[in-house]
């Protein structure tokens, strides 16, 4: 009988911890994979890349492999590779870039194209069409011919604080006349730049920059964890508008890039969401 | 007797072990598990417990055909893969079988031993099973956690589950090698006391 009794006791335990992982593992699964939500500058220019990230189940066997889309055709997509690995999600980066062999000519600036979805293809043979945020990709004439640079000597630094810095100087006097981003007022105190020249400035635009002048610029992304974009992507283009002493108009671009890093409890909170949209 | 103990004693060595080339296994367990059913069946006593076992082996013998077709019945403690539900599923119901299968015996020992008053032997099978017993039911509570957690984040457990159930699994290949020998039936090798001539008769009379 004593036997008998433990041997229920121990059915019990068993079967409860069955039950109990079996519940908790179908509470933190995503009904399907998908894309982050993105908000994503980039300039439709061989050299310029960009990052979007893919979430799924980590023991999902379909994977993403590529994405494509038809507005951007010389788009291309390095090779899938893992950005975070969660307990039960896998956080996948697909870097695209723009190649230069498939890059048509522009003989004058176009209106950029805005993308909220894309194709991807995955490691068992399917494609899908998926939502991606926000893609907008700045179509500026290529190649730009008839000027030679203002600008030369820049370089650009990031940290894994997500802040970043650039410089560039000038090659002639210029005037420093904007600094915008399509991001900006989304983004709000979330997003801090600031920005300074070796010549004394007033702080304020348009400001004067004379030739061997640098100009300074400076981000950090102040997305606290638990907030609501806190597993959004960014690639803000910070767009610094010049014009010269003859009227001509030029634009240096730094991006400011945010991959999310997420938390257990931030991808909990994700896959809850991700759980009650589908219902 | 003496030979059907010892041709169980070889399926279990079989089941236990795995030498793999290429993951090619050179000791299937099918075949480990079809000599303990052949063995078991030509046990007369002690036969409600060995039935059972031996239905037990019958059932694994199906189960270790799975991984021929492709299907993953086991868990990796160095891949560092994390498995999946159905391997996971699979693993601990295996598990359960197995076990069952080795109660059976230990059960069936015990049971002869007792009827041939070979009490050492009857009370190192009841420990033996009870140690089995604990391992078992600890790797079958343990199990379901990897569908949460990774392996890596109790790798000493389980490590620990895995040599606790290989030792037990030699344990046991050790016990049936003895009942081999000393239970009444075996033709040599049985210390040849009065007691188990009497068993030998009653092996075949039962």
């Amino acid at each position: 009988m004593r036997s008998k009794i433990i041997y229920a006791i121990v059915f019990v335990l068993i079967a409860g911890s069955w039950a109990g992982n079996i519940a908790y593992y179908r509470d933190y699964r995503l009904p399907e994979g998908g894309f982050l939500n993105h908000r994503i500058e980039t300039m439709y220019d061989p050299g310029v890349s960009f990052d979007l990230l893919y979430v799924a189940n980590t023991d999902d066997k379909k994977k993403p492999v590529s994405v494509r889309t038809d507005e951007l055709p010389s788009l291309r997509f390095y090779p899938a590779q893992v950005h975070s690995q969660l307990s039960h999600q896998t956080i996948y980066l697909l870097r695209g870039y723009f190649d230069v062999a498939r890059m048509e000519e522009r003989t004058s600036e176009l209106a950029p194209i805005v993308l909220d979805s894309v194709y991807v293809s995955f490691s068992d043979g399917t494609e899908s069409l998926q939502r991606v945020g926000n893609i907008v990709a700045y179509r500026e004439a290529r190649p730009i011919e008839g000027h030679t640079s203002p600008f030369s000597m820049s370089s650009v630094s990031s940290g894994s604080d997500h802040s970043g810095r650039a410089s560039v100087r000038m090659t002639r006097p210029m005037t420093l006349t904007n600094i915008s981003s399509s991001w900006l007022s989304e983004l709000g105190d979330d997003f801090q730049y600031a920005w300074g020249a070796d010549s004394e400035t007033s702080g304020q635009m348009p400001t004067e920059l004379k030739n061997k002048d640098a100009l300074y610029l400076s981000y950090q992304f102040l997305i606290p964890h638990g907030s609501p974009r806190s597993l959004d992507v960014y690639n803000v283009l910070l767009r610094q508008d010049f014009v010269d002493s003859k009227g001509q108009k030029y634009a240096n671009e730094l991006f400011a890039n945010y991959l999310p890093y997420p938390t257990e409890a931030e991808m909990r909170a994700y896959v809850r969401e991700k759980r009650s949209e589908a219902k | 007797m003496k030979k059907a103990y010892s041709i169980i004693a070889w399926g279990l060595a079989l089941e236990l072990l795995d030498f793999r080339i290429n993951n090619f296994d050179l000791l299937p367990d099918v075949l480990g598990y079809l000599l303990v059913a052949i063995g078991l069946s030509r046990l007369k006593e002690g036969r409600r417990y060995f039935g059972v076992a031996r239905w037990a082996a019958v059932v694994l013998m199906f189960f270790s055909v799975l991984p021929l077709i492709g299907m993953e019945s086991t868990i990796s403690l160095t891949s560092g893969d994390k498995p999946g539900f159905q391997a996971l599923a699979l693993t601990s119901v295996t598990t359960a079988i197995d076990l069952l299968m080795l109660y059976g015996i230990c059960r069936g020992i015990r049971s002869s031993a007792i009827n041939r008053s070979k009490w050492e032997l009857a009370l190192s099978a009841k420990n033996g099973w009870t140690i089995l017993f604990v391992f078992g039911a600890m790797t079958l509570f343990a199990c379901p956690f990897q569908l949460n957690y990774s392996l890596q984040d109790g790798i000493g457990f389980a490590l620990f589950l895995a040599a606790g159930n290989f030792v037990c699994g030699v344990w046991v290949i050790f016990l049936v090698r003895r009942a081999g020998r000393e239970l009444p039936g075996a033709r040599k090798g049985g210390g040849g006391s009065p007691e188990e001539g009497v068993g030998g008769e009653l092996d075949i009379i039962v």
